[in-house]
């Protein structure tokens, strides 16, 4: 078990609930990967169209614990409005919050997010922001109260993994009591290990699973390579070597002469 | 007559129509009990509770959102 914000979970995983094939394939890939809590996010409706009350029925089937977004906002009063319906709508306090910056590769704008995450905090929400590697940032967005952090790996949908393991290694050195998810750009079920490897508490995806060929056993998958993750963490990871060393004992080497 | 904009599409409504007698209109059947979403006006949240004490105004920009996958 671990903590999230005011949850005891089991599993690592944040499961993301867009982009799969069917309705059906993301019920099945997300009771699959055995993840507990599920992002969602709040669209433009017709009301005579019935789409939303819709995919809110598949939700409360799948009685998950919801991590609404603020996907697509560009500044600060957009970022604090959607997250104030999504609060109303999702009856929860929870928020992954998105500012984004730079279109081309979705990356957050980290002024906006740091002002929209005090403003959010104010108001009373769990703020769970996405953004980048950045050790000043993340310092600033701790200072700003917000007890979760999710990096990025790489950019959303980009599927890179971590391409920077050296800065998430240090986030995690650096802010040893905040809890640490990466968010976006795992690709592969290998990406999610190393996460946990470096001690990170959790990881939130989406696209892996669902763009997957089949997304109901990377979901499976997925799951496995987390649990191997965090037991090989827990485990403690041998230290790098510049220098090869024998692994099997020198003493009685045949043919050896001083 | 006024003109406001819901979810980005132009709308004809009468002068000060409160907010769910607009809803209503739109919607054809509206209950706001069972039906999932949540609204903002010109980028301000209104809370369900305050739905009955808003009014619309002539160019008012109304986002209707409802729960919707994502990532």
């Amino acid at each position: 078990m671990w903590q999230l914000a005011d949850k005891q979970l089991q599993s690592r995983l944040l499961l993301g609930s867009a982009l799969y094939p069917s309705p059906q394939v993301m019920q099945d890939a997300i009771r699959a990967s055995g993840a507990q809590v599920v992002t969602v996010s709040l669209r433009r409706q017709n009301p005579k169209a019935g789409g939303g009350n819709d995919f809110w029925a598949l939700l409360k089937e799948l009685d998950m614990t919801m991590l609404p977004n603020t996907a697509g906002c560009h500044s600060v009063k957009e970022a604090v409005t959607t997250a104030q319906m999504a609060r109303e709508l999702f009856n929860t306090n929870w928020i992954k919050l998105e500012v984004i910056g730079d279109d081309y590769n979705l990356q957050p704008d980290p002024f906006a997010l740091l002002e929209a995450a005090g403003e959010l905090i104010s108001q009373g929400f769990e703020v769970f922001p996405y953004c980048t590697d950045d050790l000043v940032l993340c310092e600033k967005l701790v200072a700003a109260g917000c007890r979760i952090l999710m990096p990025w790996g790489s950019p959303i949908g980009t599927g890179k993994g971590l391409i920077n393991p050296y800065a998430l290694k240090t986030l995690r050195q650096r802010l040893p009591d905040i809890t640490l998810i990466v968010d976006a750009g795992i690709g592969a079920p290998s990406h999610a290990a190393q996460a946990l490897e470096l001690g990170y508490d959790g990881v939130l995806l989406n696209t892996a699973v669902a763009q997957a060929s089949d997304p109901v056993a990377m979901a499976r998958a997925f799951k496995h390579s987390m649990q191997a993750g965090r037991l090989a963490c827990e485990a403690g990871i041998m230290p790098e070597r510049d220098m090869a060393q024998p692994s099997t004992p020198i003493l009685g080497t045949p043919f050896w002469t001083a | 007559m006024i003109t406001v904009w819901l979810n980005n599409e132009a709308k004809q409504l009468a002068a000060s129509t409160p907010l769910p007698r607009a809803l209503s209109e739109w919607a054809g059947e509206w209950d706001n009990d069972s039906e999932v979403f949540a609204i903002a006006i010109n980028e301000n949240f209104v809370p369900k509770s305050q739905y009955g004490a808003t009014r619309i105004n002539d160019g008012d920009r109304i986002e209707l959102l409802a729960p919707m996958q994502g990532g």
